[in-house]
This record gives C-alpha cells, sequence and structure tokens, in this order.
C-alpha cells in the first residue's frame, strides 16, 4: 500500500510543544519530525496521553492559551513555516489549507445553527461565496460526504441527525474548502461498528477525488490497517517509530510498536489472553534521562537508561529510534 | 366667602356620610344650622358644649358656589379655599405647588410660589438642602440638625408647636402586672432623668413636661404646670412599699414600639428604669399591630395591651379636650381611664359655659388625672425645621400650621 | 409553538387566581388598616363604623365575592388609606416606574453582556479581574450606602447632578446609575461564568479550526449558546423591576411603584397591595412565557420540541 512518491504537502521538523500549568512544565510534544505526503494518508499512533491531539492541534496552532505554547520546530505547509506566519495569516490558513475532524460528532456541531450555516462559514470566509454560490458550494460538500438529500439536510440543525451522519457533516465543513491536509482526531471512536466502517470507506473515497493529504490520529491498529499508507508511533512525546504500514505490522523494531501491534486482537490469530503492556507511561513533567520507553522495554539496556536514542534508518521510508536496533 | 359658604362646609363636614374622623365633633352634638344673614352662622348643638369652638377652628370652609358647579372630583383636582396660598399643582406621592393668594385678607406671602416636595429619606432631604435645591428641610433628627447648625451654617426655625413624648399605662386596674399599682407608676416616672435626655439625647432643643394632650398651645395650658422630679431614691422607696418584684403574679412590663426612633427613645427609659431595678423588656411591632392594641379598648385580663406601655409622641395641637377624653375617661378607646370622678371632672370642664369657671375646672381636672398615672408625660422636642440662606425672618403663624408659617417668610 | 403557548398563558391564568386569592388572604391575616386610620379621638363606635364603610366587616369569603365581582368590572377597589382607586394610584406610579426601570434593565444588561463576554473571552486578563472586581463590589456593597455615597459625591461635593426629582435628564443619572449597580453584577458574572462553560465546547474549537475570527466566535457561536441561563434571569430581573426598585426610589424620591407597595403593605391598604401584587403576579407569569418563548428563538431544539 505505499503510496507512489508524490510532493510532500506538510513537513514538520523537531516540533516541541509544552504546556506551562502551575505544577510545571508538561513536555506534549517534545522534537518531532515527520511529513505527509499528497493523497496519502499517515497514521498518528500511540496510548492516549502521548502527545497525538497535540501534534494535530500546533499544525493548526490552536493550542489552549495560554498554557500550550510551541517551543521550537518547523512547520512547513506547502513550502511555508506556518510557524512565521501572522495571527491573521494563519487563520486564513485554517479551515482552507489545514482542516480537523474531532473525535464526538456530538459535541463538535454548534446546536444553535443549521448543517447548512456551519457548512458555509468557512466558504464565505475562505472563498468570498456569497447566497446561491455559497449553497452551491454547501450543497457540493454535502454531497461529496455522501449525505442523502443535501438541499433538506442544510435547513437541519444537529439534533435533528444521527451520530454518522452528524459526522458526515463535520466532514463535510473540513471538506468544503478544499483544503491540502485534513487532520483527522479519532473521528471513528463515538461511532458504532458499521457506521464507522462506512465513514472509513467514504474517507478513502473522498481522498481519492480531492488528494488531500490526511494525518489519522487513532489508537486503533485496525484502523491504521485500513486507513493508512503510512505510520508514525508517538510514545510520551516522541515519535519513536515510522514505517509503512505493511511494513509495520510485518516487521516492527521498536519494542513499544511490538507492544501494540501484539496487543490489537486479530481475527486470523488465535491468543489466549492479549498482550499488555507492563507500567505506566512516564509522566511528562519529569522524564527519564534516557529512551523514555526504557522502564517499560523487556529488551533495555544501561545506555538506554542514560542516553536517548538517535534516529536509525532501517529501511525504505522506515525509521526507528531505538538502540537496540541495529 | 359668606354664612352660606359656612353652612354648605359644616352640613358637608358634619353629614353621616363624610368618612372623615375629625367629623364626629361637629355631628355629635349637632341639633341644626342655619345662615341668619350673609355674615351670621349658627349652629345649634342639643346640649351645651364649648369646647366646640376647637373644631371649629379645623373646620376649612369651601366655597359653596364653585363646588356645586364642578362636583367633588373636578373640585379635588382645583381646589379653592380662602388661605395665604392658591392651588397651582399636585403629583400624587410627590409634590405640592401653591402660589402666592394676593388678595388675601391678612398676610399675603412674600415668595411668589411655594412648592412642597414629599422627600421619604432623611439624608436626600439634606443633601438637597445643601445643593440649594430646597430651602426648607422638615423632620430632620437632632443630631443631624445640630450639624448642620453648628458646623454648615444652617439656621434653624419652629414652625408649630412642640413634639409630645409621653407613655400610657392601658388597664392598670385589671392587670396583676406591676404596672397595676400605682406606686410602680409613679417610681417609674420619677426614675426618669428628663433634664439629661433634654440635654444629651436632645442637645437641648428639648423641656422636660407635657403629658397626652396637655402641652403648649393646648386648651386650658399653663406653663407653670411641671412633670415629675428626677428621684431615683424615691422611686425606688416606691418600688419597695409596692413589694416590687415578688408581690406580682406577672412581673413582664412590655413596652410596644414601633420601628424608628421611637426604639431609642425606649432604650433610654429602658435604661432608667433598670437603674432603679425595674426591667422593661422591648417588644418592637408593625404598626397596624401597635395600633391594634393602642386604639382598641380592651380590657380583658389577659389582653395583649393590658399592663403594658405604649408610648406616643405627637405634635401638639390646639385640639386637645377631646383626645383627653379618649386618655383619662372611662370612655376613652386607650383602654387607660377608669375613675368617676375622673369622668365627672371631665364633663364638668367641658361644658361650663363660663369661660373663667371653664378653665378653672379644667385645671382641676388635670390636677386630678395627673395623680392616676394613666400617662406619664416625658419630654416636649422644638418643633426644628433647617432653613438655607434664601429665606428670611419667618414672621407671623409660626405656631399654626406649616403653610400659614410659609406666608410669613420674609425675603433676606 | 402556538399550542404550547396557550396551555402556558393558560397555565398562568390558573395561577395567578391561586396567587390572587393567597394575597387576599395573607394580606388581611396580617392585620386590620383601620388601626392606622383611627386618630387618637376615636370611639369604638367610629371605628366599627370605619369598618363598615370599608367593608371590612364582612366574612373574608363575602368580602372575596365583593373582590371578584370588581375585577369582573375591571375594578381593582379604592385605596383605605388615599380613598381613592387603586388602579389609579398604579396607573400614576407605573409610569415612573417604567422611566427608571427601562433604562435602567437596559443599561444594565448591555453592560453586563458586554463586560461579562470581555472577562470570559479574555480570561485571567486585567479586564477579567476589573469585572471580578465591580461584581464582588456590587453584591457586597449595601445598596442604600452606594446610593448615598453617591448623591454625596456627585451632587453634593461636585454639584454635577441634582440630588432628587425628575424632569431633566440629568435627574436620571443618578438613580439610573444606582439601579444598574445593582443589576449588573450577578447578571455579569453569569454571562461570564455561561460563556466561560460554552467557550470550552468543542462545537467552539471547531469554529476556531475553521478559521473563523475570534469576533465571529465569541458573539455568534459562544454567545448565542451561553445566552439560555441568562436568559431566565433577565425574565426574572424585569419581572421584578416593578416593585424592585424600592431603595432607589426612596432615595432619590422617585414616586414609583416600589415606594406605592411598600407603603400599601405597611398601611395595609388592601385593594392597593392585592392590585400591585396581581400585577407583579402578572408580569412575572408573563415574563416566564416570554422567557420560553425566547428559548424557542435562541435554542432551535427547544423549539423543535414544543412544536
Amino acid at each position: 500500500m505505499i503510496k507512489k512518491q508524490t510532493k510532500k504537502v506538510l513537513e514538520v521538523e523537531g516540533l516541541r510543544t509544552s504546556f506551562f500549568t502551575r505544577k510545571g512544565e508538561v513536555k506534549a510534544v517534545d522534537g518531532i519530525s515527520f511529513f505527509v505526503r499528497e493523497g496519502e494518508t499517515l497514521g498518528l499512533v500511540g496510548e492516549s496521553g502521548c502527545g497525538k491531539t497535540v501534534t494535530g492541534l500546533s499544525l493548526l496552532r490552536l493550542l489552549p492559551e495560554p498554557a500550550g505554547r510551541i517551543l521550537g520546530g518547523k512547520i512547513y505547509l506547502d513550502g511555508i513555516n506556518l510557524l512565521a506566519l501572522s495571527k491573521k495569516e494563519m487563520r486564513a490558513v485554517r479551515g482552507k489549507m489545514i482542516s480537523m475532524i474531532l473525535q464526538d460528532p456530538m459535541t463538535s456541531l454548534n446546536p444553535v445553527y443549521t448543517v447548512g450555516e456551519q457548512i458555509a462559514e468557512p466558504v464565505r470566509q475562505h472563498q468570498g461565496l456569497r447566497g446561491e454560490n455559497a449553497r452551491e458550494a454547501v450543497i457540493a460538500a454535502l454531497r461529496l460526504l455522501h449525505i442523502p438529500s443535501p438541499e433538506l439536510r442544510l435547513r437541519d440543525y444537529p439534533f435533528q441527525l444521527s451520530g454518522g451522519m452528524r459526522q458526515r457533516v463535520v466532514g463535510a465543513i473540513a471538506m468544503s474548502c478544499n483544503p491540502r491536509l485534513l487532520i483527522a482526531d479519532e473521528p471513528t471512536t463515538a461511532l458504532d461498528a458499521t457506521i464507522q466502517a462506512q465513514y472509513l470507506a467514504l474517507f478513502k473515497e473522498v481522498q481519492k477525488k480531492t488528494n488531500v493529504a490526511i494525518i489519522f490520529i487513532t489508537h486503533d491498529f485496525g484502523v491504521v490497517a485500513r486507513m493508512c499508507h503510512r505510520v508514525a508511533v508517538m510514545y510520551a512525546g516522541k515519535i519513536v517509530e515510522t514505517a509503512p504500514t505493511e511494513v509495520i505490522f510485518k516487521q516492527p523494531r521498536h519494542p513499544y510498536t511490538k507492544a501494540l501491534i501484539n496487543s490489537v486482537p486479530r481475527l486470523d490469530r488465535k491468543v489466549e489472553r492479549l498482550y499488555s503492556i507492563e507500567g505506566q507511561p512516564p509522566s511528562l513533567m519529569n522524564l527519564p534521562p534516557g529512551c523514555r520507553f526504557c522502564p517499560r522495554c523487556p529488551e533495555a539496556k544501561e545506555i538506554c537508561r542514560e542516553q536517548e536514542p538517535a534516529e536509525k534508518q532501517v529501511g525504505p521510508e522506515h525509521s526507528v529510534f531505538c538502540w537496540q536496533v541495529s | 366667602m359668606t354664612a352660606h359658604d359656612v353652612k354648605f362646609t359644616v352640613d358637608r363636614f358634619a353629614s353621616e356620610e363624610s368618612t372623615n374622623p375629625w367629623s364626629q365633633y361637629l355631628r355629635n352634638n349637632l341639633n341644626y344650622t342655619e345662615v341668619v344673614d350673609d355674615y351670621t352662622f349658627r349652629y345649634h348643638t342639643n346640649t351645651p358644649e364649648p369646647t366646640l369652638l376647637v373644631p371649629f377652628a379645623w373646620t376649612r370652609i369651601l366655597p359653596k358656589k364653585y363646588f356645586e358647579e364642578v362636583g367633588q372630583e373636578e373640585f379635588r383636582k382645583r381646589p379653592v379655599g380662602s388661605g395665604p396660598w392658591k392651588f397651582v399643582e399636585h403629583v400624587p406621592e410627590t409634590s405640592f405647588k401653591l402660589e402666592a393668594n394676593t388678595e388675601h385678607w391678612f398676610q399675603v406671602p412674600e415668595f411668589q410660589y411655594v412648592v412642597d416636595l414629599q422627600v421619604p429619606e432623611e439624608m436626600t432631604r439634606i443633601s438637597m438642602l445643601r445643593t440649594g435645591e430646597v430651602d426648607i428641610a422638615l423632620g430632620i433628627s437632632t443630631d443631624r440638625l445640630v450639624e448642620l447648625r453648628d458646623k454648615e451654617g444652617f439656621r434653624t426655625v419652629q414652625i408649630g408647636d412642640p413634639i409630645i413624648w409621653s407613655i400610657s399605662f392601658p388597664g392598670t386596674w385589671v392587670t396583676n402586672k406591676p404596672t397595676g399599682d400605682i406606686r410602680v407608676r409613679q417610681a417609674m416616672s420619677l426614675a426618669i432623668n428628663r433634664q439629661e435626655i433634654c440635654d444629651t439625647f436632645y442637645q437641648g432643643l428639648a423641656k422636660p413636661g407635657g403629658r397626652w394632650y396637655m402641652h403648649p398651645g393646648s386648651y386650658g395650658w399653663d406653663p407653670s404646670w411641671q412633670a415629675d422630679p428626677y428621684d431615683p431614691e424615691r422611686a425606688k422607696q416606691l418600688l419597695e412599699e409596692a413589694g416590687y418584684p415578688h408581690a406580682f403574679a406577672d412581673q413582664t412590663i412590655k413596652y410596644y414600639v414601633t420601628e424608628g426612633p421611637g426604639v431609642d427613645q425606649a432604650q433610654l427609659l429602658q435604661g432608667y428604669w433598670a437603674a432603679v431595678g425595674i426591667d422593661v423588656q422591648l417588644e418592637i411591632v408593625d404598626s397596624v399591630q401597635w395600633g391594634g392594641m393602642f386604639f382598641v379598648r380592651n380590657t380583658e385580663p389577659d389582653a395583649p395591651n393590658v399592663g403594658n406601655i405604649f408610648p406616643w409622641s405627637f405634635s401638639s395641637t390646639p385640639n386637645s379636650v377631646y383626645h383627653s377624653a379618649n386618655m383619662y375617661t372611662s370612655t376613652g378607646v386607650h383602654s387607660t381611664g377608669n375613675d368617676q370622678k375622673a369622668d365627672a371632672l371631665y364633663v364638668r370642664a367641658t361644658t361650663e359655659r363660663d369661660f373663667e369657671k371653664a378653665r378653672q375646672y379644667w385645671t382641676e381636672f388635670r390636677e386630678y388625672v395627673e395623680t392616676l398615672y394613666y400617662n406619664v408625660g416625658i419630654v416636649m422636642i422644638e418643633p426644628n425645621v433647617l432653613i438655607s440662606d434664601k429665606l428670611g425672618e419667618f414672621t407671623t403663624f409660626k405656631h399654626l400650621f406649616l403653610y400659614d408659617a410659609l406666608a410669613g417668610i420674609k425675603k433676606p | 409553538m402556538s399550542r404550547y403557548i396557550v396551555i402556558r398563558i393558560l397555565q398562568a391564568f390558573l395561577a395567578l387566581i391561586g396567587i390572587t386569592v393567597l394575597v387576599f388572604i395573607l394580606v388581611r391575616a396580617s392585620g386590620d388598616p383601620t388601626h392606622l386610620i383611627i386618630t387618637p379621638t376615636s370611639t369604638p363606635e367610629e371605628i366599627a363604623n370605619l369598618k363598615k364603610q370599608l367593608g371590612l366587616d364582612k366574612s373574608y369569603p363575602e368580602q372575596f365575592v365583593v373582590f371578584i365581582t370588581g375585577l369582573a368590572r375591571g375594578e381593582f377597589g379604592d385605596s383605605i388609606i388615599k380613598r381613592k382607586p387603586a388602579a389609579e394610584m398604579i396607573k400614576e406610579a407605573l409610569p415612573n416606574t417604567i422611566k427608571l426601570g427601562l433604562p435602567a434593565f437596559f443599561i444594565a444588561m448591555a453592560l453586563a453582556l458586554a463586560l461579562g463576554v470581555l472577562a470570559a473571552a479574555k480570561r485571567d486578563s486585567i479586564y477579567d479581574a476589573g469585572v471580578k472586581l465591580v461584581a464582588v463590589l456590587g453584591q457586597a456593597l449595601p445598596g442604600f450606602w452606594v446610593a448615598i455615597m453617591a448623591m454625596l459625591l456627585f451632587s453634593v461635593r461636585l454639584r454635577l447632578l441634582p440630588v432628587a426629582g425628575y424632569g431633566t435628564l440629568k435627574h436620571y443619572v443618578l438613580p439610573v446609575g444606582t439601579m444598574v449597580f445593582f443589576l449588573l453584577p450577578g447578571m455579569m458574572r453569569l454571562v461570564r461564568s455561561s460563556m466561560l462553560d460554552v467557550l470550552d465546547a468543542e462545537y467552539i474549537k471547531l469554529a476556531r479550526i475553521k478559521g473563523l475570527s475570534e469576533t465571529k466566535i465569541i458573539w455568534k457561536h459562544a454567545l448565542r449558546n451561553a445566552l439560555i441561563g441568562p436568559l431566565t434571569t433577565a425574565g426574572m430581573i424585569f419581572a421584578s423591576l416593578i416593585t424592585g426598585a424600592v431603595i432607589t426610589e426612596i432615595i432619590f424620591n422617585w414616586p414609583g411603584m416600589g415606594r406605592l407597595l411598600v407603603e400599601a403593605v405597611a398601611a395595609r391598604d388592601f385593594p392597593v397591595v392585592q392590585a400591585i401584587t396581581m400585577l407583579v403576579a402578572a408580569m412575572v407569569l408573563g415574563m416566564n412565557i416570554i422567557v420560553d418563548i425566547a428559548y424557542a428563538f435562541v435554542d432551535p431544539q427547544i423549539r423543535y420540541q414544543k412544536s
């Protein structure tokens, strides 16, 4: 499922994001680098609290103020460093160049405005469309997400729609301005299984039609297998392994990746019990000096405790951060 | 104005339809009225009642012709009278505006208009006086009055007669409380240092003396009438003689008062009484409840008024005779009077047609009821108002009513 | 929706009848107004006479029948103390109350909205601290004291404004200002906390993701959702304004409904008390219905549920 090498839409270099709380600095994202190509889906995988969502919000520069701050790194979108843009310029990027779908469709739509109005807003804001033209664009977005009789639906309020329909509306909002990059933050966790499958299929179709680059944030390797071309595994604010999806399932190299993949229930393998990782991720306020996974790692050696591992290229587009990988 | 106007007014005021509480005086003893000529009106009574002069003085004459022409409703909107001021405008609950009556027979005001504002809050009245929005402020408490007079240079003028503060003892002859014993009541009077109240609490703006409708300006008043002296030793002696408090089945004495300055007054008395060993409880009640106890004759031994104390502060009024009946005779509503001799002295004094004799009888009545201790006078407070520089001397009518006094103000 | 409104109006009408009966009984149980009218000279017969004239010698049920039949003719009865129709007294006082209450209400609500939103949008900033301070002061300082201090400062010391009375625009400044000072803090805090709740919502995050300006996010997406709680309170404040300005009316000598009611209650002026309470009750009930309708405008979900 390796995507043909197209243009890189997004390139992130050494991104560092922290939250400054009363108790101290929380290093939520601590120097990560990755890229996404046109028409490609990158899975951002990890346990909750590992920094996936913060990464997504950092790309939009929408961290909760004043606690959240981007401390360093570069975010290039089509070659432009987003961190160098003014607030106003950044606003023009949001919704137009980069969109995001939030986890819960029940709460991410404004209950007091119609679906049509909520889709029309970015259309008016970014494309300057008004009246009938804006309506056309809204209907087109609804059609793109396969929402039946869009002319009628746009007059509905969110509470009149099912959960699956609402998430499609959220998708329509995200796609309404034909963005370059779409960040999908666990968009299907709140949906039930059949709806989930439909939604994922729909997304693939949308991507094919629009060639949008997608960052798919999830903790579910099943979803990764179905959706992503490449995967970046995050642990405690760092990316520990990046690889094409097929490779990650067949040859996971990082002990954490291996553990994660082993913990996925699979139809083709019968296991007595699911593998689970002993221990807890480290506190992001008080990180160990060496490898962050080391306290839980079955393969840890002396060096793992003392020094942070450097990036190792282990295959085409496959890199890993681990002392024990040669 | 002719005798026809007077007859019209008296007939209307004395009629059964009149709901005015003062109408009774003209109604009770009325046989018939007649106009003898344009300037002679006659009122025929059933029995001799010389004190009727007082209610007549209180009756304002209405213009018969105008009233009958326009009717009561219109008259209320545009009243016409015979005083020194003409009605201009009335805004309910807010203000009266009057204009000088330039044709008045006796007193033509120097000022063209008087505007009477109804301002409920004392601090507002003071502020308005300070900013010059008003030139006279009424109803200012003693402390403020003295402060504004001494520190800010405002002048004070007395309008009307003193305010009399007295206390009454209902149902003394049926109660088993200490107030049923005249020695206890006398002791309570002797325990009060009236001069001290005048000097400190009223800062020299009051005098000891006065009692229920027997005060300066009242019928038969004689300045030689004095209040009880301050004699705490005698008071203690009397209490001992009376066996206070153990001789009484029910020892509680309540002093019923409504919210306001009366509470401060009550606390003063409470202190003097405590000093001679009398325990009095203050009961602060709503004015309607208070009225229900003090203005309704109830002499059942267990009635809430009986055996307790009721203060009353009032502006002195010339119409004092009938009020006296209510306090000192057994027909009164205050449940205080119950003495045949007092009743007889009252009737004798109020039916005597010879003026000198009547006055003598009235003095005898007063001297007698004083010994009964139904009512004990405390002090007479000066009726001071604050005035600004824009007003000159108050020349005439200072002891009558407000508007009469205002008619006599000179320009400075 | 209209069916729902009709039902609500019927309910309100029943409640009004209930309140009327209750007030009728309570005000009579609390004391006899003749005790304030009688003079130091009145005899027992005269008092009885007075009661008869005022119709107070009859039993409660009989008095109630008289009252109800009067109501049916649109009459509230005559004031016992002032001897004129209670309705006429209300007609005199109500415009004064409205002249004071309406500007105070709208200024206070507009300020509460602006400052509450500002404080929430700039949370923990200097504006927020200022708003919190005003809120604490407004709720902690006794109203009587504030009014008098304002009077002493602006009228007596600075001579900028008249102490009391009415006529010019200047006369409105102090009383309206004092009322705004009473009304503002509670509402402002409510708007602020309601806004803070809403600003945390996911749909606000999504609105930001869409690239909308902060102005649009706050005034369009957040405010409308944040209004639902404050709306009820605003409705109740509005209804309470009829008689709620007693302190302001007394201090600034403004002859409005608050003073009328307090004086009528103190004097047990039954017809006046009854007329005012019925008016207040009708106002509260009416405002409830209006607030409900306003809800439906603000929140489409309510609109659809009720239809």
